[in-house]
């Protein structure tokens, strides 16, 4: 029984080094079926390097307003007031609520760059957003219109640019 | 290659965890994972609307909070968790409470879907493998073995974690330069400016912080082994986790971290947790 638990921990270790190893693999690997393995085991077991991909450290910024009882209403900012929550009072739950909003803009915005606002409108992404848009930031009241701007932060400059802007009737 | 595993075997054998090592770790654990889902009760709504549009229920254990039946009393659902997470902390040798916190970690990644971090993966990982880990184990058992391997498995999969990290920022130009923090102090919902001092933002201050992380990350995997760095690796790595936990806003993937730290520590032999009789020397 100690020799079966000795190999079982020895199996378990080779492949943890083939895991945490798996983002310097080649390409070839990486689109083969043991890599797309190992990668899903990768993101289970929460291998993976905090900040190294330029992507990850891009500035952005979100905001919408609501067209509802005859006219447009002011503009609001959907992450920073989640996030200054969490700096002023420690509440983590603001935390996780800015991360979830970020994420799920931020994936609209990859589909609409990829094939086009058309297509972001039809995505599961884009419903999960608008639904989540109304529900936590419009109390789940439907409104006539509502618009987002999303902005991307140029580092050099110092400047944000309107990187994804649409206007929907829900 | 018998010769290689009597000697493997040897050292987990060999490689004991006092009782309060195991205790402390379990309860850290259980702890902060009791601590996030009652930061997260207040918006539970709004999270549980949310995953229920991406998720479906069966009658999978860890997916009953999603099946219709639960829609209305998902809330109920979350207290009974709570109070689970609660009793875990003071019950030892349940392994069906641990096996039942395993899910409820489960599903705290299902309801705050979309919005975890890899903190969040690695504590699931954590609680999975506490599952099979068991208090106050008899000397020579075969118990005993199997929360050394398994402990053994964490502390590696910890250091495999730092070691890719270095090697991941290394290559990175922006690491290397430093230059990496020019932007991470600048990126929103994520850097803390409430915490960062000013003095962080001059170059050649982010150029030695990016090497001194990388070179922490570096020699922890392989000098965390050796009794006389112990206590020094761990003092820096828990100011170094603290340090991601407030400056770039990861409280809990901090958290996690600087948890399995204590799986490191040599606690102070008393009686009670020294279990040294049980290691099987070499002559065996």
């Amino acid at each position: 029984m100690k020799r079966l638990i000795t190999i079982v921990t020895g199996l378990i270790l080779i492949s943890y080094i083939l895991i945490a190893g798996y983002r310097f693999t080649p390409p070839f690997f990486k689109h083969s079926f043991a890599g797309r393995v190992t990668n899903k085991v990768n993101g289970i077991l929460g291998f993976g390097i905090l900040f190294d991909k330029l992507k990850s450290l891009t500035g952005t910024s979100a905001s919408y307003r609501f067209y509802q009882d005859g006219k447009w209403e002011e503009k609001k900012l959907l992450l920073e007031p989640l996030f200054n929550d969490y700096r002023a009072t420690g509440n983590l739950t603001s935390l996780k609520h800015c991360r979830l909003d970020s994420h799920l803009v931020a994936g609209i915005h990859k589909i609409a760059k990829r094939n086009g606002i058309e297509k972001m409108k039809q995505s599961k992404v884009y419903n999960e957003f608008i639904d989540h848009l109304i529900y936590s930031h419009n109390k789940n009241i439907r409104p006539d219109s509502l618009e987002v701007f999303y902005y991307i932060k140029n580092y050099d400059a110092d400047t944000m640019h309107l990187a994804l802007n649409f206007k929907v009737k829900p | 290659m018998d010769r290689f595993l009597t000697d493997f075997q040897k050292y987990i054998e060999n490689h004991f965890f006092y009782d309060k090592n195991i205790i402390w770790f379990r309860r850290c654990v259980y702890s902060l994972l009791l601590i996030k889902m009652l930061f997260i009760w207040p918006e539970i709504s709004m999270f549980y609307r949310h995953a229920i549009s991406v998720r479906t229920g069966s009658f999978m254990p860890h997916k009953l909070i999603f099946l219709p039946i639960v829609h209305h009393y998902y809330k109920l659902y979350w207290f009974i968790a709570c109070l689970i997470l609660i009793l875990s902390l003071f019950y030892k040798k349940n392994r069906w409470l641990y096996i039942a916190v395993f899910i409820v970690s489960i599903n705290y990644i299902f309801i705050a879907n979309k919005a975890t971090n890899s903190g969040d993966g690695l504590l699931n990982f954590l609680i999975f493998m506490l599952i099979f880990v068991r208090e106050g184990a008899s000397k020579y058992s075969i118990n005993q073995m199997i929360n050394n391997a398994l402990l053994i498995l964490i502390q590696v999969y910890f250091c495999l974690f730092y070691l890719s990290n270095a090697f991941g920022k290394i290559i990175k130009p922006l690491w290397r330069s430093g230059d990496y923090f020019k932007h991470a102090w600048n990126l929103y919902y994520y850097a803390n400016p409430s915490f960062i001092p000013h003095w962080f933002f001059n170059p050649t201050l982010q150029f030695i912080t990016a090497w001194s992380v990388m070179i922490f990350e570096f020699i922890f995997p392989v000098l965390i082994w050796f009794k006389p760095y112990k206590k020094p690796l761990l003092a820096i790595g828990i100011l170094f986790h603290f340090g991601i936990a407030i400056l770039l806003s990861l409280p809990d993937f901090g958290l996690t971290m600087a948890i399995v730290y204590i799986l490191f520590y040599d606690f102070k032999q008393t009686p009670d947790n020294d279990l040294s009789g049980s290691a099987i020397s070499d002559s065996n």
